[in-house]
């Protein structure tokens, strides 16, 4: 759909010339996130800066009857700010403002557009920091993480974004400004905030957070065990947990994944190596020294070839190195990578270890993995050439037999990216015709008009995974 | 729509549908022995359009009809080295952690009266128990359940991994909605390890002393940061015979060589208790017991004037004390009188405050009208209107 006609002149007279952008040149910037596959520019964007902003546009989009889609920093990896009915696209990067933080109670209050990396170094002057750390979290907004109930690294012991969501102030799809719970903990009545968190901005806009600040590790260990195979690492991971071992951190990177860390930063590994396990324990020293003596047993029963500990913090953040670039490796060896998100019982790593590289063999491509192990939610990055087609179809076929066979383990195609456009086509092959009904009441209760960020999470009947490039559809 | 009732074609119905042992018909209970039972009783209740009401484990049953998950009690699926149980919603926290201690684990959750209240009872009522930060209460460790609503549909949501977006979560949707939308036939619980060594002591120590006692004691304790800090205000201590001017209530865990230094280095000025055991002395001492919700700190910094206020007036108060906030419970002697001027001080304060299931309004005070996504979702899940509406906030009469 297009815009009234005197869209441009309206929103301009709600927030200004210079946030309303409506030339092609600039909707082509905002025509896709960091999901690879499909690309659409919304009809225009507009970039409010305060929360009064939003509710107006909001007001304006609802008796104007046009859809619109919230977007962070765009680095979402489901699709999930694209406007697929056209309509507006709400960036909230502008809205950066730290308004406070409270050592008292451990708790800070924000707006939407701040990165997530940035409330943590501004709570490290209290000792504090924020848990959940997705991967982007140098570029990602804490918006974009409560739309995403995102995860991290960190998220293994201290959980994902939901539990340190305290309150929030969100804007209706009608533009009313409504507040949702408060500096304190959830307790009796319905859990709306709840609802709202991870609902992928489908439900309202959230423009400011109150968020748990935890204190800082005061003693902290990073190991790396290199290992054969990844399987013997998954078994170690397993074992860990099983034994009572919570570590802040469990990562696991696979062969393939270290070979692109090689090329692009001559990181080196022995040759037998088929992964490695980075682990991060925290807390009080007694505790991590009796832990560390427990890993290294359990790794040694599983047949690691090496175990080396950080002694300082250098030498942690070379051994983090690894994991924090991994991604920004792959591009050294293949022109395009597609990332997935999948979730299978810690247990059964290994199985979907094996279907990985099964699927990678039979379809003849390459597939590295970085698994956030302790929680069973791994990263396939499927490999690929944008410029073949059928390679383009083979890896669409590898993302959609690891999430069909993360979903037959008894896990998720999506443990911390979403939804979005991307993967609305599996959750029939979790839930039933009446569960796939109340997701859609759900979505009703908060947007009856179905006009705030529409045709996400819920199916549409399309095919899974479907691929679009510039306009071109490339069918499965 | 006029509400149906209680009569004997009811009565033959749910016995051919469920059994003549599931059905109580002088209580107006029915007892269910699995899901697909609580399914069929679900459907007759709306057939009949009897209003209806889910409990866990019945007690004193008020008015009405009740369905209950009673025989749905006990641990269904242990996946051991996933640390993930599925649990039946009937069964009492009690029983479910000691059937997991058997195998090292445990359910992360605590409540007042484990025997009674089951794990339904505590997630529906959105009860967060006395431990304090993310993941330790069931809000957070519930992975998936099965609920039936209303119109007698039965529904999963989440699934039994710790990280899953997938879709709108109707796990969330039950959390403290207190059987609006359903009864809880199952839980997927996040289970955890037995901590191999803990502690619990008690120190003195006023309001404003809080967050100084609370960071003298976690500086020689190898930082272990206790998983329970609790503040007990004058009128709850005098209630429990602790410290006159107040007393923290500290819980740690963990490796015995880092819980036995920290019990070690701060055993002097403190003593051994039971946590669990003085809040049940606390609930059994009160006549009210509603649940106040705000940050702890406010009542710290600004609130000495109403703690006095209230512990001349034989109010007491436990509360999250980790200055993190959290849910706090005022408990009064005598449910009347002043009770309705000690709630307005807690709105005044920006706390929010409800009324415990079962408990009668307040005077001067009444609930808050259900929002319109809640009536929304209760349309949706609730078509009949035959469930009890979710607990609401008070507000002051004006």
């Amino acid at each position: 759909m297009g815009l009234p006609r005197t869209a441009r002149r309206e929103l301009v007279a709600l927030l200004g010339e210079d946030s309303v952008l409506s030339d092609p040149t600039h909707r082509r910037v905002y025509d896709a996130d960091a999901y690879p596959l499909d690309r659409i520019a919304p009809d225009a964007v507009v970039l409010p800066r305060t929360a009064e902003e939003v509710a107006a546009v909001l007001r304006w989009c609802h008796a104007n009857s046009v859809p619109f889609a919230p977007r962070g920093a765009g680095t979402g990896l489901a699709g999930g700010c694209l406007t697929l009915d056209g309509g507006l696209q709400i960036g909230l990067a502008r809205m950066r403002r730290i308004l406070e933080i409270d050592p008292l109670q451990r708790s800070a209050r924000v707006e939407a557009g701040v990165v997530n990396l940035e409330l943590s170094r501004a709570a490290a002057a209290h000792g504090l920091e924020y848990a959940p750390d997705p991967s982007s979290q140098a570029a990602c907004t804490l918006g974009g993480n409560f739309a995403g109930n995102s995860g991290g690294p960190h998220c293994l012991k201290y959980g994902v974004t939901l539990p340190h969501v305290l309150g929030a102030r969100v804007i209706s799809p009608q533009g009313e400004i409504l507040e949702y719970g408060g500096a304190h903990d959830s307790g009796p009545g319905v859990d709306q905030l709840g609802l709202l968190v991870g609902s992928e901005g489908t439900a309202g806009l959230v423009v400011e957070l109150t968020l748990r600040l935890i204190p800082l590790a005061s003693s902290r260990r990073t190991m790396l065990a290199v290992f054969d195979s990844i399987e013997d690492a998954a078994r170690s991971v397993t074992k860990m947990v099983a034994g009572g071992i919570l570590p802040a951190a469990l990562e696991l990177i696979d062969r393939v994944m270290l070979d692109a860390l090689h090329v692009a930063f001559d990181m080196q590994f022995p040759e037998e190596t088929g992964a490695v396990l980075l682990i991060e324990l925290d807390g009080a020293k007694t505790s991590i020294d009796r832990e560390a003596k427990q890993i290294e047993a359990i790794c040694a029963q599983n047949g690691v070839r090496d175990l080396q500990v950080a002694k300082d913090e250098a030498e942690s953040t070379a051994l983090w190195k690894a994991r924090k670039h991994a991604f920004g490796a792959v591009g050294r060896i293949s022109p395009n990578y597609a990332t997935q998100d999948g979730v299978v019982p810690r247990a059964e790593l290994p199985a979907i270890c094996a279907q990985i590289r099964e699927s990678a063999e039979r379809h003849d491509l390459r597939v590295g993995v970085v698994i956030h192990a302790g929680d069973g939610n791994l990263h396939p990055a499927i490999l690929y050439d944008e410029r073949d087609e059928d390679s383009v179809r083979r890896a669409l076929r590898v993302c959609v037999e690891i999430l069909d066979r993360c979903i037959d383990l008894g896990g998720s195609p999506t443990g911390e990216h979403g939804v979005g456009m991307e993967k609305r086509e599996f959750l029939p092959r979790i839930f039933g015709p009446d569960e796939m009904d109340a997701q859609a009441e759900i979505k009703r209760a908060f947007d009856p008009s179905m006009r705030c960020n529409p045709h996400k999470v819920l199916p549409t009947g399309g095919g899974c995974l479907e691929l679009r490039v510039a306009g071109k559809q490339v069918p499965m | 729509m006029t509400p149906g009732a209680w009569t004997e074609a009811f009565t033959s119905a749910v016995r051919a549908a469920l059994g003549s042992d599931a059905v109580d018909s002088p209580r107006g209970l029915l007892r269910p022995s699995d899901r697909e039972g609580m399914r069929r009783a679900a459907g007759l209740l709306h057939e009949h359009r009897i209003p209806w009401r889910p409990v866990g484990r019945p007690g004193d049953l008020g008015e009405g009809v009740h369905l209950s998950a009673e025989h749905l009690n006990s641990v269904i699926d242990l996946w051991r080295e996933d640390l993930v149980a599925r649990i039946g919603a009937g069964c009492s926290l009690q029983a479910a952690q000691r059937g997991l201690a058997r195998h090292g684990l445990r359910v992360p959750a605590t409540a007042v009266h484990p025997d009674h209240d089951t794990l339904g009872l505590l997630f529906a009522t959105g009860q967060r128990g006395w431990r304090s930060g993310p993941n330790r209460a069931l809000r957070e460790s519930v992975l998936g359940l099965t609920a039936i609503d209303g119109a007698a549909r039965v529904l999963k949501g989440g699934g039994r991994v710790a990280k899953n977006v997938a879709g709108y979560d109707l796990v969330r949707l039950h959390h403290g909605a207190a059987g609006a939308f359903g009864i809880l036939s199952d839980l997927v619980v996040k289970l955890e390890a037995l901590p191999e060594a803990a502690a619990e002591l008690t120190v003195a120590g006023r309001a404003e002393q809080v967050p100084e006692v609370l960071g003298a004691l976690r500086a020689p304790a190898q930082a272990l940061d206790p998983v329970a800090q609790l503040w007990c205000d004058p009128g709850a201590s005098a209630l429990l015979g602790l410290a006159p001017e107040g007393a923290l209530l500290l819980q740690v865990e963990g490796w015995a060589e880092s819980v036995d230094p920290w019990r070690d280095s701060i055993s002097k000025p403190a003593a051994a208790v039971s946590i669990q055991d003085l809040l049940a002395r606390l609930e059994a001492a009160a006549a009210w017991q509603g649940v106040w919700q705000m940050g702890s700190r406010t009542v710290l910094t600004q609130g000495a004037e109403c703690l006095e206020r209230w512990r001349q007036r034989g109010f007491g108060i436990w509360m999250s004390a980790d200055l993190l906030a959290g849910g706090a419970t005022l408990y009064a002697e005598d449910p009347r009188g002043p009770l309705g001027e000690a709630l307005a001080d807690l709105l005044r304060l920006g706390g929010r405050v409800y009324c415990a299931p079962g408990r009668p309004c307040p005077e001067g005070m009444r609930t808050v009208q259900p929002a319109e996504v809640v009536s929304r979702l209760k349309d949706a899940f609730d078509p009949a209107g035959l469930l009890p509406l979710p607990p609401l906030p008070l507000e002051r009469v004006s």
